[in-house]
């Protein structure tokens, strides 16, 4: 089942002699349950793809469907909605909310819905993401990599049809990165949550099903993750 | 309408009723009090005049100032020669009956007001039963398997959130009715599969104890049937086993351990049974040499390894070797089991861990259970096992076991 569908994507900023065409009819589509890692070198368009996918900076041209729905055919209040319900978003700089603690920064998507908090879903993430004793810590009390486990914890607690990650190992030692990835993975496994990262490592990119390159903002390769990695 | 079949709707339409009927007669009382006051301050007035012309002379002036409200003149004394008269309050120019009709009216804007907020109300809450109502002929649509709508509207508020949580159960119920389809087309081709695995040595078997039948055979002959008989009964004995074992791994009948082990010993113990045939092809086994431990199934964990290394010996060629190394950290510890064996195509790779699947060089009498088994084992604890390989150069299986 197709949950993402990218149809002759475009985006260009400035116009005349200093257009500046950031992504040139990129088309693809992700199935339910996928792992794709999009790469490309710096300026390539993958983080302004990231920022369409996710619903927070519109197109030039073309059409982004999650789940069978045209997100910018929603008008503005619609969208944020959607966004929060069906979009799960990790940042290179985790963007936590600094005077929330670690459970209330993880439920705050729920919060904004207006949803009561299923105790049994945050106790099973917490747990899976090892933060079960550091539910009341606020985020300047936290590593680098927990507090990045806390907003994979506020990516996955509604369910979202995709989970986007934007460099998510980007700010991390190695040691870190390892384990944010597994994680992402295990998520991945465990609850079929479709999953994108964007990266620039290519270590990171070859754990993923598919890796999807980037450059001058097109799609130069689309394939299943080479199993050759061993050599 | 629909509406008045729920309950709660009814009692709050008698509760409206109730406060407009109180209301309406409030007003009405609110109005008349307020005439009566009216007509007792217009009587008064009157009786200020009358009384003001008392004593004739300058009456006009007076009259006025009365009218205006600036004389001190003693309305009592008017209302004496009212009474002489005969005229009380009542009796002031048959004011109150006109009055009294238009009662009703003064209080009117205030009741209009009353039965526009109803209004306003019943349409609000005719609007929310309307959605509920899609919602209810969304579920049924759903329960004739219909997943083709789409009741998700992204709009604030409860019976919106409803309404997406219903959606996400409707996807959770399609992903599950096509898995089923896919389950049932699965034991199909897996009963068609083991039917086929039986049959080959069952042939054999019937040939060979027809050979047996016949008299005139020679000792040592028989012997060699005899031998080939007990091979082909082990083998569907092994089939036999491990169907049993794969099934109730699928239902999920096997309990796995969550235990402390090391890893040492459970590799010590899963090479145990391949130690032989390794050594028989000269395959030089490397064991990385740290203190590792994982927490899982021993029994199981070594029943799947065995497997792996089975594979891996059959597949390496005289004099290779195998390098098994190990990693435990926070989250999991992983095991590396590589060759330099002849390695598995791109193409053959998705399909290794399929049940039945028997790649282009497997060995003779390679059923395709060995790996769907292990990987079951591990997904049981867990855990998963990826492969990654080239041809010619070698395979590599990676087993993790979470904490």
């Amino acid at each position: 089942m197709k949950i993402l569908q990218v149809d002759h994507l475009s985006k260009s900023y400035g116009t005349g002699e200093a257009k500046v065409m950031a992504l040139d009819d990129v088309s693809f589509s992700v199935d339910k349950g996928e792992f794709v890692a999009i790469i490309g070198p710096s300026g390539s368009g993958k983080s302004t793809l990231l920022h369409i996918l996710g619903g927070v900076d519109k197109p030039t041209s073309g059409n982004v469907y999650i789940d069978g729905v045209d997100i910018y055919s929603l008008n503005e209040s619609k969208l944020a909605i959607f966004r929060r319900r069906q979009i799960g978003l990790i940042y290179q700089f985790y963007n936590l909310i600094p005077v929330l603690n670690v459970s209330e920064n993880i439920t705050l998507p729920l919060e904004l819905d207006g949803q009561m908090t299923p105790k049994t879903r945050l106790n099973e993430i917490v747990k899976t993401l090892g933060l079960s004793d550091r539910l009341k810590h606020l985020p300047n009390e936290l590593s680098g990599g927990q507090q990045q486990r806390v907003s994979i914890g506020r990516a996955l607690i509604n369910n979202p049809a995709i989970v986007l990650a934007d460099e998510p190992t980007g700010n991390l030692d190695s040691t870190n990165s390892k384990e944010i990835m597994e994680l992402l993975k295990a998520s991945n496994k465990k609850y079929n949550q479709t999953l994108i990262v964007i990266t620039h490592d290519e270590n990171i990119a070859l754990q993923a099903d598919r890796i999807i390159s980037i450059h001058d903002g097109k799609i130069q390769m689309n394939e299943v993750a080479s199993c050759e990695r061993l050599i | 309408m629909r509406i008045r079949k729920n309950p709660e709707v009814n009692k709050l339409y008698l509760f409206f009723a109730i406060v407009l009927v109180a209301v309406i007669s409030f007003s009405i009382y609110q109005s008349m009090y307020i005439l009566n006051k009216y007509e007792q301050i217009l009587y008064n007035n009157d009786a200020e005049i009358i009384s003001s012309l008392k004593d004739n002379p300058d009456a006009e002036i007076k009259v006025i100032k009365v009218i205006s409200g600036k004389a001190d003149v003693n309305a009592e004394d008017g209302k004496v020669i009212l009474s002489q008269y005969g005229v009380q309050q009542n009796d002031i120019k048959n004011l109150s009956n006109e009055l009294y009709t238009n009662a009703f009216l003064i209080s009117l804007p205030g009741i209009l007001a009353f039965v526009l907020l109803l209004i306003c109300c019943v349409y609000f809450i005719d609007k929310q039963y309307k959605r509920i109502n899609e919602i209810t002929a969304y579920s049924q649509r759903v329960l004739q398997k219909d997943y083709s709508l789409d009741i998700r509207e992204n709009v604030e508020g409860d019976i919106s959130n409803l309404k997406n949580e219903i959606y996400k159960l409707t996807v959770m119920l399609r992903e599950q009715s096509e898995q089923q389809t896919e389950d049932n087309k699965r034991l199909a081709t897996a009963l068609s599969d083991v039917s086929h695995q039986l049959k080959t040595p069952m042939t054999s078997l019937f040939v060979m104890t027809d050979l047996i039948k016949q008299d005139n055979i020679p000792k040592e002959k028989k012997q060699e049937f005899m031998d080939t008989i007990q091979n082909q009964l082990e083998r569907i004995n092994w089939l036999v086993s491990s169907l049993l074992t794969l099934s109730k791994l699928d239902a999920q009948a096997i309990k796995m351990k969550r235990e402390q082990h090391s890893m040492a010993e459970l590799i010590k113990a899963a090479l145990e049974p391949v130690l032989i045939p390794a050594e028989l092809k000269e395959i030089d086994i490397n064991i990385e040499n740290i203190d590792a431990h994982f927490i899982g199934d021993f029994y199981w964990s070594r029943e799947a390894l065995v497997n792996i290394l089975k594979n891996c010996i059959e597949h390496t060629n005289a004099h290779g070797k195998i390098d098994i190394s190990f990693e435990e950290n926070r989250l999991y510890t992983e095991l590396r089991i590589k060759d330099n064996g002849e390695g598995i195509s791109k193409e053959e790779l998705k399909h290794i861990f399929k049940r039945f699947y028997k790649g282009e060089n497997a060995g003779e009498g390679s059923v395709g259970i060995g790996l769907a088994m292990a990987k079951a084992i591990f997904l049981e604890q867990d855990g998963d096992i990826v492969c990654n390989s080239k041809e010619n150069v070698g395979t590599e299986f990676i087993i993790k076991w979470p904490k």
